[in-house]
């Protein structure tokens, strides 16, 4: 596999160290921290499969070998959850990532799924009126 | 000590029971030295409550809007709060996104996630069951459960209820009733023909039930009235329901009210109706006990603690209207018997509802997670040591 394209259907933002995707048409959301999120701005500027390996050894206490088996699994969990598809098309270099200490502490690159987050605003109790919030003014008694 | 409250919703005056309990339970901790701010998702209303920092984060909006950009701004601003305020404990009521994204701050963090208890308000499988949600959704009510270091229970329904979603955190799992203030003035004598429903216009609170069933009393009693006090989406169509049986004389509807007026609209009333499906321990059931007057309520889940069958009020079947007007009508009826129940239920509340109690209870269990460190508690106080 070469590049991967975001699903047009993902609206993504990456902010310091993390990055939040959220499926408009399921609603499912997703966050990426740390060495996911310099993989998916990778992904993002059309950088390929090497050119993440890159940077998480540039950027990040792990060897190449641990950083090529990492990002296999991750490229391949954002392809499960249709966050992404194989691609190729215009590559940059520049990955707009934020400043780091070099070789930071590492942790695997994750993709955390939420598949309901708006179901939680059914559980909480007080939110079962509409979108004006609660409570509402008060009506004009009747009489 | 510094407690945070997340609550899905603060207004002054609000007529939630959650918000009426925060609102009392803010005051008593905070004449008792605590430091005490609110952490609200709902955006609008006042930054100050009395004197209470209220956080408000626009978090309904981005969700519902799918925004990306604006929920990194909410988790954000999130953990900037709980930094800056440095809470000794954290103290949720009810589930919800707020307390999603407050777990998302990682535990470890510095500096760290202070201790967390979560209280449960409301039986929940029987409030979600309109919505017909997945199995996961349970599940994953369940995981936020498991996160707190303790949870707790407003009634046993309630308790029995948290536990088929969340059956791992049965060793942190407390009951902790609430309690209300008791009334400033003396009650006086109520009008023999007035009626009451406090409560938010929403299905569960089965309003309805009473407006029908005053077909039946006013046939019998031509100068039976009721009173319906709070707001909210079902406004419309309970007020079309009053239209459509021709009771526009029989029943005003208050608005919203605040604490004061529903005590004086209590004393003024021969007792309280509550018909709802379910409940968790409705405050307007342990306010009309304070104030002395009986409550005539189905007999579901929660209410069915909350009132003592002919001993503090009457039970009805759930969604039996006409034996909903009989047993209103008896009451109305035979005022010496609704003055009897009322006074066993003015004395039960005092025993066991009041909020000096109730802020005790908390007390204890905000020195206990503290102390516990807020991770991995094994033996939490048991509400039998409570004091």
């Amino acid at each position: 596999m070469t590049q991967l394209s975001i699903s047009s259907a993902i609206n993504h933002e990456r902010l310091d160290d993390e990055v939040i995707a959220i499926n408009l048409e399921t609603g499912a959301y997703y966050a990426i921290q740390a060495a996911g999120a310099d993989c998916w701005s990778v992904a993002v500027a059309g950088g390929d499969f090497d050119a993440m390996v890159q940077v998480l050894i540039s950027r990040f206490e792990v060897d190449e070998a641990q950083a090529r088996t990492d990002v296999e699994a991750f490229v391949a969990s954002l392809l499960r959850s249709n966050l992404a598809s194989p691609a190729q098309g215009m590559h940059s270099s520049d990955y707009a990532l934020p400043p780091r200490q070099p070789r930071a502490p590492y942790a695997p690159p994750l993709l955390e799924g939420f598949e309901d987050l708006e179901d939680l605003l059914l559980i909480d109790p007080i939110h079962e009126v509409d979108e004006a919030g609660w409570p509402l003014p008060a009506p004009t008694p009747e009489r | 000590m510094r407690i945070l409250f997340l609550t899905s919703a603060y207004l002054p005056d609000g007529v939630g029971g959650i918000e009426m309990l925060l609102l009392q339970a803010c005051r008593l901790l905070r004449s008792r030295g605590y430091t005490v701010e609110i952490l609200t998702p709902e955006a609008k209303g006042p930054d100050q409550v009395e004197g209470v920092r209220v956080h408000r984060l626009n978090l309904i909006k981005p969700i519902q809007a799918r925004d990306p950009r604006a929920l990194l701004a909410v988790d954000r601003r999130l953990q900037e709060i709980i930094q800056s305020f440095q809470a000794t404990v954290v103290h949720s009521h009810d589930m919800g996104p707020l307390l999603w994204f407050y777990l998302r701050i990682p535990p470890a963090s510095t500096p760290p996630r202070p201790p967390l208890i979560v209280s449960v308000h409301n039986v929940m499988t029987e409030h979600l069951q309109p919505h017909n949600l997945a199995p996961s959704s349970f599940t994953r009510m369940g995981r936020l459960l498991e996160s707190a270091d303790l949870v707790t229970a407003v009634s046993h329904s309630c308790l029995r209820d948290t536990l088929s979603y969340a059956p791992s955190i049965a060793d942190r799992l407390e009951l902790l009733p609430n309690g209300v203030l008791p009334p400033r003035h003396p009650t006086g004598k109520p009008d023999p023909d007035q009626m009451l429903c406090v409560g938010r216009l929403v299905p569960q609170k089965g309003f309805d039930r009473a407006i029908e069933a005053m077909v039946a009393i006013r046939a019998q009693r031509p100068t039976a009235r009721l009173l319906v006090a709070g707001v909210g989406p079902e406004a419309q169509s309970l007020q079309a329901l009053v239209a459509r049986l021709g009771l526009q004389e029989a029943i005003d509807f208050l608005g919203l009210l605040n604490g004061d007026s529903v005590r004086q609209q209590m004393a003024r009333s021969a007792l309280v109706l509550m018909p709802s499906r379910y409940e968790g321990l409705p405050l307007v059931a342990l306010e009309a006990a304070w104030a002395g007057r009986p409550v005539v309520a189905s007999a579901c889940a929660g209410l069915n603690e909350a009132v003592l069958a002919d001993v503090t009020g009457v039970l009805v079947p759930e969604g039996d209207v006409p034996a909903l007007a009989r047993a209103a009508l008896a009451l109305l009826e035979d005022q010496p018997r609704a003055a009897r129940l009322g006074a066993a239920a003015r004395t039960r509340a005092e025993s066991e509802y009041s909020l000096d109690r109730y802020v005790s209870n908390c007390e204890s269990l905000y020195r206990f997670v503290s102390r516990s460190g807020g991770c991995a508690i094994a033996a939490p106080p048991h509400s039998s040591q409570l004091p």
